[in-house]
């Protein structure tokens, strides 16, 4: 496994396709589940979202080979921390903006959280790409799901665009409140903020 | 000066001294009178006739005595004693026997051509042999031009060195017995003057070649070969990847990892597949070798390859050394998109030469993508190396001139592998475009080594004539060998002939060959 370790696939990981399709290059991956083989840590992974509605803060990019459909089916990935290409489903991206991963496709969104555009717009295998870095999702706009939230416990944030525009249908769950207790709040606008591994409301809507 | 033989210390009666051309001292003999424990040193043995002709050997070394019994107060031999000494005499040749040379020259570049930091021309080198036998003097004026015979000496006798490369471009090393060295080319020199003594008895030499062969180095190519992708299996037998036993569908295996495979034939797939290339075919896909005019049916026909092309240049040192073979080609470079390297880019990562079946072997896998999937296919790739080409008889292609002379005799081979030919193809992508090739500079140096040795054997006719009293006769490259001889009560004589030595007590030319050739530890060649 030495070129495993070979300068150039330092910064790769291993990936496994778990989707029973072909992964196209450059697409987003969902990491489902990761194990260790022959020494080396492989991730499970999927499209985004595809069997679930969870909003998550990182993801994987495909790297330019095409994932094969069979369920031994391997490629290498990066969580392109370093600009890179990344696949995007339509329009222009542009610098400075931020898209992110939608469920059900592997491009990703505008309005959307988590990629910084840096130009370099192509088309690769068919599919648009782009010049991107993963920046990091700390902070994401919603509203409120439950009608009451004390302080203390944890509610359920449907996640919405940047753009305040569109429910993107990803919630995050479990999002905790340590300010007061709330109530009649369902469909409140929010802010929430990822503290460490959990998230908390970092303000919400009054009436 | 009366007749006589003279040396310092000894009153011969008679001497007799038969010089034959070459390195070996010629061998005289003095008979006198014994005397115990003698004072001699090295001298100068005069043989004089007593009306003005005479000749001098320097430097001469009293060797060892014979004693035999002497016939008192006879007309013959006047010994006053009953025993007579016959000491023998070894000429200025004696200090041959010693010294060292080393030294390594005409060293050939990878192109056939002389590397010019040792470049030596058969004088030069000659001279040199010549230096370090403490020599002075000496001629070296009428050897052959065109010609530079490889030698490595190490810590080789130089007089062995001089005469090993004297035979090789067909000349002869005379007046070592005068101290003073002149080498003629074979064939070149004087006929003898016809003696008062018996009418001329001219002997045409038989032992004439009907041919002469110089046979040079194997021809080496150098060749733009297309890489094709192997996988092996687990018992090291190579196969195309789509006749590998363990055929997964390559294009969406992981070159890294190859998932679908497991154990020991997971092992051998990350050993070879992607990374182990083999020589399959000219650039063009075909097997003909470009300015090799035999047939070659299969690719092992030029293998084993060579890690050189036949170009060379300067290092740092202003040495020359032979450029690396290399590989180029077109493949995925591990950049940011799908695209591979322009066509015919070289490859600048590690890689080694299986030489002696054509493989090349990657530190890293390189493949190729399929840019409208990024479907994993393989690159296109070449290595342009140099090799030389095993004809059908298995025989290696070589250079080889020859050159009819029509005698009695078969071929006379010239064993010359220092000469070489290099063809160079030029390709553009996959297109020849044509050869460079240096083996008419090979073939000008062998066509000279042949009209060398034809030279030599023309006209070759044994010339026997003996003159009355001392005529200083000096060997060349025709006249082989003359003997003084004359005492009290002994006519004064020289003898002397062409191409052939006439004293049956001498060894003969072959002879002497055949003990240099001991000496310098090699098998007869020329």
């Amino acid at each position: 496994m030495d070129d495993l370790r070979a300068a150039f696939f330092r910064t790769k990981v291993r990936v496994k396709n778990s989707t029973g399709a072909v992964i196209p290059p450059y697409a987003v991956l969902r990491v489902v589940s990761v194990a260790i083989a022959n020494g080396e840590l492989v991730y499970t992974v999927a499209k985004p979202n595809s069997a679930s509605t969870d909003f998550l803060w990182d993801y994987l990019v495909n790297g330019p080979m095409q994932i094969g459909a069979a369920s031994t089916a391997e490629g290498w990935a990066t969580a392109l921390s370093e600009p890179g290409y990344v696949q995007y489903d339509s329009g222009s991206p542009a610098l400075g903006q931020v898209w992110g991963p939608k469920h059900g496709q592997w491009g990703i969104a505008s309005n959307y959280y988590g990629f910084q555009i840096l130009g370099g717009g192509s088309a690769i295998a068919g599919n648009n790409v782009i010049v991107a870095r993963q920046v990091g999702v700390h902070y994401v706009l919603g509203k409120i799901d439950d009608s009451t939230v004390n302080k203390g416990s944890t509610c359920t944030v449907s996640v919405w665009d940047q753009g305040r525009s569109a429910d993107t249908t990803m919630n995050i769950t479990s999002v905790m409140n340590n300010a007061v207790n709330l109530t009649s709040i369902n469909g409140k606008k929010c802010g929430v903020c990822r503290a460490g591994s959990a998230a908390e409301l970092c303000w919400v809507e009054c009436s | 000066m009366s007749a006589g033989a003279y040396f310092p210390g000894l009153t011969p009666l008679y001497g007799e001294f038969s010089i034959a051309r070459g390195i070996t001292p010629a061998v005289g003999t003095l008979v006198c009178a014994p005397v115990d424990r003698p004072s001699l040193g090295v001298g100068t043995l005069r043989i004089d006739d007593g009306n003005g002709g005479g000749v001098n050997f320097p430097d001469c070394l009293p060797y060892v005595p014979f004693l035999r019994q002497a016939f008192p107060n006879t007309k013959r031999v006047p010994f006053k004693t009953q025993h007579r000494w016959d000491l023998t005499v070894l000429d200025h040749r004696w200090r041959w026997a010693f010294g060292a040379i080393s030294g390594e020259y005409n060293k050939r570049l990878a192109d056939g051509s002389v590397d010019s930091n040792v470049q030596k021309t058969a004088a030069q080198l000659a001279n040199l042999c010549l230096d370090a036998m403490g020599e002075t003097g000496y001629d070296t004026s009428a050897m052959p031009g065109g010609v530079y015979p490889y030698v490595n000496w190490q810590n080789t006798n130089p007089a062995l060195a001089l005469w090993e490369l004297c035979e090789r471009v067909a000349c002869e090393i005379t007046g070592g017995e005068f101290a003073q060295v002149r080498i003629y080319r074979r064939g070149v020199g004087s006929d003898l003057v016809p003696g008062p003594l018996h009418a001329p008895y001219r002997f045409p030499l038989a032992s004439k070649p009907n041919k002469i062969i110089a046979r040079g180095g194997p021809t080496v190519f150098q060749s733009k070969f297309k890489l094709t992708a192997i996988a092996l299996e687990t018992d090291g037998t190579q196969k195309t990847l789509n006749n590998a036993t363990y055929n997964p569908t390559w294009s969406t295996q992981s070159p890294i990892s190859f998932p679908s495979l497991s154990g020991v034939t997971q092992q051998v797939a990350l050993f070879s597949v992607w990374k182990m290339y083999r020589a399959s075919a000219m650039a063009d896909g075909s097997l003909s070798v470009p300015g090799c005019s035999d047939p070659v049916s299969g690719i092992d026909q030029c293998f084993p390859l060579f890690n050189t092309q036949v170009a060379s240049a300067k290092d740092v040192d202003g040495a020359n050394w032979s450029l690396p073979a290399y590989v180029q080609g077109k493949w995925w470079p591990r950049g940011d998109n799908l695209a591979d390297t322009d066509t015919d880019t070289i490859y600048t990562g590690g890689w080694q030469l299986l030489a002696d079946r054509g493989v090349v072997d990657f530190d890293n896998p390189v493949w190729s993508f399929v840019a409208s999937s990024g479907a994993i296919q393989e690159p296109t790739l070449f290595l342009v190396a140099s090799h030389h080409v095993i004809k059908i008889d298995n025989s290696l292609v070589r250079l080889e001139r020859s050159q009819t002379i029509g005698g009695n005799g078969g071929d006379f081979i010239l064993q010359r592998p220092e000469l070489f030919g290099a063809i160079r193809a030029n390709w553009s992508g996959t297109s020849l475009s044509g050869t460079t090739s240096s083996l008419s500079q090979a073939q000008a140096e062998a066509d000279q080594y042949l009209a060398l040795f034809a030279a030599s054997f023309s006209a070759a006719e044994m010339d026997d004539q003996e003159y009355p009293g001392i005529r200083s006769i000096q060997t060349d490259g025709k006249i082989a060998q003359v003997k003084y001889s004359g005492g009290v009560n002994r006519p004064f004589r020289t003898r002397a002939s062409t191409y052939a030595e006439f004293d049956l007590y001498s060894p003969a030319k072959p002879e002497l060959r055949r003990r240099n050739l001991v000496e310098l530890g090699k098998e007869a060649s020329v």
